[in-house]
């Protein structure tokens, strides 16, 4: 009787490469998903950046500028209308002016800033800052012979109208567009950005996926070879170290996709809400001051009730013809900038916009002191309570954004403390598992 | 395993779905345009296309680094040219209107312009106005908007008379069957510039008209890239020489150019 048997050496060499091979393997792929963990989390954090530390609230801070600068037109029509017996009131709007202008200088450098590696952006805030000077001189000449006519309350004399018309036209012909597009354009650079993050995240997040399986697929071969090869039902440090792939694989994934949440969360509801409503908002201040120049300026009237109708269908858009149509036919089915509102929130700010329509119709059917009278009260009221309930909306939005960048930052911390430290004891225990097995060949 | 697998499946099945389809993915674009509106989009005696529209679409479209191959379109298909993927631009001096939004979207505007009328020269101390023209009859071009907004928007009781194309109003106002054609300026300048017709431009501007480029529904990449374009043209003084070229001797009041506030892309 013959019996092969294969040499004692040969056979404990193989064996042991096998085991060292499959090992090293193992740590291989733990290493590569360690990778791939930290990889996923320096993309989704650089979104985060973007949008939650940098761009984002610049974004936001330079929306303000539409707003700022539509008031800034508003209050001199205002002041032009009120006459000298409201003198008092008079230097209150000037003060304001002096503040807006103020608002408005902090909210282009902070433009400017953002558009460092963009020359056509940079090009529009020197326009704007140059264009606004130019405001400035043909508002005060405005206001200047507006206080030599010394007129009563109510629209003045026609050469100080042109005058006005003059700056009016600048602001709203040249400089508000321009202040409009800046704010658009700075709303793409963050949305690209986002985009080309997101993707990244979603391939990381596979790369995780894909790695873990495979560390955990290295590790169970490790096992099932010691197992059969040497008789034991399973090494502890190996099972230990199996359980900490998994949990890394597990955690790992699951960070990512809360962290790209959190990222989706701050940029659908907190950055893109409060970039609309601020815009609703910026029009709306726009279609009060329509509201002043309508009754200032009797050679404008059409157009000046043209605009506002304009303006109203981009906040809350209802298929109508006319001013007094769309009036009527306001319900709270409306589309438009406003449109997307949903619940409490659409019913609380359709009503307090409703009542502004309603004043605006009521003012249209006045004529004289009577009109003047019932914008400076009632009117501009209800405007101020509907731009509070705007204003009280945008704030929310604001800290739910600020709300989802922190628990992104958050889910941040903890992929960076303890995935690592979990993998690399997993590491550490494949070879602490595998160590005595090797040492039997020796 | 395996349902690991189908996950992973999914995952990356889910990441193949990229944004849908834009026109800065394409070297070459289809731009519908209009044949038969002087100054704007006309077809020349050299079978060439010229006109303001014309130039604009040259342009903006060279500074995406696309070529162009024009596609003439009729009144009434600005709409549908885009709908149904016939082309990827319309430049058919269209206005931004709620109900068109609903079907595609617009860059730009890239020009505003203004409502104006024009009538016959015996006409010219009665209407002055938009609202002088109460009682009387205005050509509406099928297609168009603009004798609504008088009619609806303004409240202005005018009558208006169906037409297919400008041409056919130019007729019905030389023997009488109509008192006025209002519409953008800039057509109505064109007009003006046709052999035989003596009219007279009222300079009523009223109802900005925000003259913009149709682009597909959710083609936001293409709209944006459009829009840095026009800011451009703005910026380096082509609009202004190109409003110049065309309108310089129009007598349509030039003296503010400066890039119209946009629509936005989303």
């Amino acid at each position: 009787m013959t019996v092969t048997v294969t040499p004692p050496v040969r056979r404990k060499v193989a064996v042991s490469r096998r085991v060292r091979t499959l090992a090293g393997l193992s740590v291989l792929s733990l290493a590569l998903l360690l990778t791939a963990i930290l990889a996923g989390a320096a993309s989704t954090g650089s979104s985060l950046r973007t949008i939650g530390h940098d761009a984002g609230p610049q974004v936001l801070a330079t929306t303000g500028l539409y707003r700022q600068m539509s008031e800034m037109d508003a209050l001199v029509a205002e002041t032009l209308l009120l006459g000298r017996e409201y003198g008092p009131q008079q230097q209150a709007d000037l003060t304001l002016y002096d503040q807006r202008r103020l608002d408005i200088s902090e909210s282009l450098l902070k433009a400017y800033r953002l558009a460092l590696d963009n020359p056509t952006e940079q090009r529009t805030v020197e326009s704007l800052i140059e264009g606004l000077g130019r405001y400035e001189r043909l508002a005060a000449q405005a206001r200047l012979l507006d206080a030599q006519s010394g007129h009563t309350a109510g629209p003045p004399p026609d050469h100080v109208v042109g005058a006005y018309q003059r700056a009016t036209d600048l602001m709203h012909r040249e400089l508000l567009p321009k202040a409009y597009n800046l704010t658009l354009e700075t709303g793409t650079i963050v949305r690209r950005a986002h985009d080309a993050e997101r993707s990244a995240t979603s391939l990381a997040r596979i790369a995780v996926i894909v790695t873990g399986l495979l560390a955990l697929a290295c590790l169970l071969a490790l096992q099932t070879y010691l197992t059969s090869r040497f008789r034991r039902v399973f090494a502890p440090a190996l099972v230990l170290a199996t359980v900490l792939g998994a949990a890394g694989l597990v955690t790992g994934a699951v960070l990512i996709n809360q962290q790209g949440q959190a990222l989706e969360a701050a940029k659908r509801g907190g950055f893109d809400s409060v970039l609309t409503l601020t815009r609703a908002r910026a029009i709306s201040k726009s279609m009060h001051g329509d509201q002043s120049r309508y009754l200032l300026d009797h050679f404008r009237r059409d157009t000046y009730e043209h605009t506002f109708l304009d303006k109203a269908r981009t906040v809350a858009a209802v298929e109508s013809t006319s001013l007094p149509d769309y009036q009527s036919k306001l319900r709270a089915d409306f589309q438009g900038l406003l449109g997307g509102l949903t619940g409490e929130d659409r019913a609380r700010l359709f009503a307090a916009y409703q009542k502004f329509q309603q004043a605006d119709a009521r003012m249209r059917t006045m004529s004289g002191e009577a009109a003047i009278k019932f914008w400076d009260g009632e009117l501009t009221r209800a405007y101020e309570s509907y731009d509070k309930s705007l204003e009280e909306l945008v704030r929310r939005h604001e800290s739910d954004f600020e709300r989802a960048i922190d628990s992104g930052d958050g889910a941040l911390e903890t992929l960076w403390r303890l995935i690592p430290a979990g993998l690399a004891a997993g590491a550490l225990l494949v070879l602490v598992g595998v160590w005595p097995r090797l040492r039997e060949y020796r | 395993m395996r349902r690991l697998l189908i996950c992973l499946i999914l995952l990356l099945t889910a990441c193949g779905a990229t944004r849908p389809d834009s026109l800065v993915d394409k070297d070459e674009l289809i731009v519908a345009i209009r044949s038969d509106v002087p100054l704007i989009s006309f077809k020349g005696q050299d079978g060439a296309y010229h006109g303001f529209n014309i130039d604009v679409a040259g342009d903006l479209v060279s500074r995406l680094g696309k070529r162009i191959r024009w596609l003439e379109i009729k009144a009434g298909d600005q709409l549908t040219v885009l709908t149904d993927g016939r082309a990827d631009l319309v430049f058919a001096h269209m206005s931004v209107t709620p109900e068109r939004k609903k079907v595609i979207d617009f860059a730009g505007p890239y020009h505003v312009d203004f409502q104006d009328i024009a009538v016959r020269p015996a006409d010219q101390a009665a209407i002055r106005d938009v609202r002088d023209l109460e009682g009387r009859k205005i050509c509406w071009v099928r297609g168009t908007n603009i004798a609504q907004r008088i009619i609806d928007e303004r409240g202005v009781e005018a009558v208006a008379v169906a037409a297919p194309d400008y041409d056919v109003c130019l007729e019905m106002i030389e023997d009488g069957r109509i008192d006025a054609i209002s519409t953008n300026s800039q057509i109505l300048a064109g007009l003006l510039t046709k052999p035989g017709v003596d009219l007279h431009l009222v300079g009523a501007t009223f109802n900005e008209q925000r003259t913009s480029i149709g682009v597909r529904k959710g083609d936001v990449d293409g709209c944006e890239e459009l829009n840095r374009a026009i800011t451009q043209m703005y910026q380096d003084g082509t609009a202004h020489m190109l409003l110049d070229k065309w309108f310089g001797k129009s007598g349509i009041d030039l003296s503010v150019i400066a890039v119209p506030q946009f629509e936005g892309c989303s």
